[in-house]
């Protein structure tokens, strides 16, 4: 197992590498950079802007700036912000709790419903329950999350049930810590729903075919016709056997934990990785582009992992080798 | 004096064919089993045959109560099953077994074969104890040909035939007094179908099974069974001992069926006569008027088209559905 798990990793190193290469060709291509900004403040002398050209490696060929970042990288320095002038790796550091928060809240709570929901509607097929379900999910899939974040914000502007913005009230310091917790929790809300809608419609209908096609498998045919309690019959016989696709599944999720929030982070100013990086994309601020790519390869790379892992765990059909 | 195990009496099972876009309506049935009786003695084979889609897996699942009849009796050791709940069904789970035609799908890949094997004897309380069961397991596992270290592994690690055998090996776990087997050789070898037939024959001898044995395969069904029914379009045709029928069928469909099989006599079987049969199977949602094998009857006569046959007795254990037949 150990052997195997070392391997895996060996094997993404190279994948990693050649992510990273691409996210550098592709900020490198795109037309301008950081600086352009200043060339077009007037305030700005030409010396000024050589001195920073000069100062963020911006006047070396590509090869020669990408080559250093990965030197950095690999001594564990992320590289330095041009807007911030702070390294990257302390700006992203302190927005991660906000993103994970945020994330793993969402992930939960589309994981706990979708399967729930899933298995209910996948027993009661066809009923209304499951037609009612069924039209809600497909509208859920189809529905941009940053749409459905701009909905919710003109619903929570309307009514005024929720707050508009941000992770805490002005006047968190004030509060015990309790309220603090009730506030952080008020202000999720809205993000967390905008974000789990759309991943717990998915997951449902996965749920619910997963379950579908093993129900009519002959060994769940043989546990009615031995007697079994239906809740038996489901739970120990199929639900076992309907889990697997959700494994590979998970893997992917774990993928989007930091990265998966950009759009909903910047609808609801959550303060969390996916405004630093839209911010940062807009700017050309290239090496927090470059860290959160990279992040959010070596999560997917992680979360593969772990999903084929627990996939053997679960599956004795299975084998890692 | 012949004792009955399970009598069908008038089964009828229709499926709603649904349609409409908000509010479905009900606008047609297949009558997949339409009217169907036979009895099937302590001991003894029953074997239904017929075309795919014919409706003889419909029998065995409603006879197993895995859905419920829309009509008709079934009595199993002269108690009315067919209205019975859950509760009231399941000392009659107990002796009642099935074995399935795909042993790949039958046996769930996520338990040992220890598992599948104990899980009907701990859940129907035949063994006290798990240690009980697994004793029984390990001896059950030699009666079906396999070893008792096979208990450990997984589905995923047998061959059709070892998997067949270990469905049969659950099957009779419960020590059941009726199997049905669902045409439980037609996804093996030549060579593994009899020597899993052989394991139902020498299980019938010693426990005194009795079969609901469904299949294509005429020439098992002569070998296995004791009585035939023939089914066609979701109605029995013909029905009596084996060899009478084979020797002499008498409805059409019959005749034509088992003009089919092959005769393992190079000499007898150039002499073969096959009758060959019109047009296809009609959709059971439109049968056809009359007598539903008229379309493709080489005796049609005119009364055929207006009037379904009535299902008489012709002699001693022989009924037949034919106008043909006086």
């Amino acid at each position: 197992m150990l052997k195997y798990i070392g391997r895996r990793l060996i094997i993404s190193l190279p994948e990693l590498l050649i992510i990273s290469l691409m996210i550098f060709l592709i900020m490198y291509a795109a037309p301008g950079d950081f600086l352009d900004q200043y060339r077009l403040d007037p305030s700005v002398s030409p010396q000024r802007l050589k001195a920073m050209e000069e100062e963020f490696g911006l006047n070396k060929p590509a090869i020669v700036q990408y080559l250093t970042w990965l030197k950095n990288v690999l001594k564990g320095n992320l590289g330095y912000s041009f807007y911030y002038r702070r390294p990257v790796s302390t700006l992203i550091w302190e927005r991660v709790a906000a993103t994970l928060i945020l994330s793993l809240i969402s992930l939960a709570s589309s994981w706990i419903l979708g399967i729930a929901l899933g298995v209910f509607t996948a027993l009661k097929k066809y009923s209304i329950g499951d037609k009612i379900m069924t039209f809600l999910a497909f509208g859920f899939v189809a529905i941009p999350e940053f749409f459905l974040g701009l909905v919710l914000l003109y619903f929570a502007a309307k009514t005024g049930w929720f707050p508009i913005s941000g992770m805490k009230s002005v006047y968190y310091s004030s509060l015990s810590t309790w309220e603090r917790f009730k506030d952080i929790l008020w202000h999720l809300i809205l993000p967390a729903t905008a974000l789990s809608l759309g991943s717990f419609a998915g997951l449902m209908r996965y749920m619910r075919g997963s379950l579908l096609d093993v129900l009519n498998e002959d060994y769940v045919v043989f546990a009615r016709a031995k007697g079994m309690p239906e809740r038996v019959v489901i739970f120990k016989h199929a639900m076992r056997n309907a889990i697997n696709p959700m494994i590979t599944f998970l893997g992917f999720s774990i993928s989007g934990l930091l990265g998966g929030a950009l759009f909903v982070e910047n609808v609801f100013g959550w303060p969390g990785m996916g405004r630093l990086v839209y911010q940062a994309l807009i700017q050309q601020d290239m090496y927090i582009v470059m860290a959160s790519g990279l992040i959010s390869a070596v999560l997917l790379v992680a979360g593969n992992l772990v999903a084929d892992i627990l996939l053997a765990l679960v599956d004795p059909r299975v084998r890692l080798s | 004096m012949t004792e009955i195990l399970l009598s069908v009496k008038n089964l009828k099972k229709y499926f709603p064919v649904k349609q409409g876009f908000l509010i479905k309506r009900t606008v047609a049935e297949i009558k997949a089993v339409d009217d169907v009786s036979f009895d099937i003695e302590k001991g003894k084979t029953f074997a239904l045959v017929g075309e795919s889609g014919c409706g003889k897996t419909t029998v065995a699942r409603t006879v197993l109560k895995l859905t419920n009849p829309t009509e008709g009796q079934i009595f199993f050791e002269n108690t009315d099953i067919s209205k019975f709940g859950y509760s009231e069904l399941l000392p009659f789970r107990r002796k009642m077994q099935i074995v399935f035609q795909d042993p790949m799908s039958s046996l769930n890949p996520r338990m040992t074969i220890g598992q599948i094997v104990t899980e009907p004897m701990i859940f129907h309380k035949v063994a006290r104890t798990k240690q009980e069961a697994y004793d029984r397991a390990k001896s059950l596992m030699e009666m079906v040909g396999l070893k008792a270290f096979h208990l450990d592994r997984y589905p995923h690690q047998f061959s059709g035939g070892q998997r067949q055998r270990i469905a049969i090996a659950r099957a009779i776990a419960i020590e059941p007094e009726f199997l049905i087997l669902d045409e439980p050789t037609s996804s093996l070898d030549v060579s593994v179908q009899a020597q899993i037939i052989n394991l139902f024959l020498d299980f019938q001898e010693r426990f005194r099974f009795s079969y609901l044995f469904i299949s294509h395969n005429l020439g098992l069904v002569r070998f296995i069974s004791h009585t035939v029914g023939i089914m066609y379009l979701g109605k029995i045709v013909e029905l009596g001992e084996t060899d009478e029928v084979f020797e002499e069928p008498l409805h059409p469909y019959s005749m034509a069926l088992l003009s089919a099989t092959p005769i393992p006599d190079p000499k007898v079987e150039r002499s073969r006569q096959r009758i060959i049969l019109k047009g296809g199977v009609p959709s059971p949602i439109s049968r056809p008027s009359g007598c539903f094998f008229n379309p493709r009857c080489p005796y049609k006569m005119e009364i055929c088209e207006k009037v379904y046959p009535e299902f008489r007795k012709v002699s001693e254990n022989r009924w037949v559905a034919c106008h043909l037949v006086k």
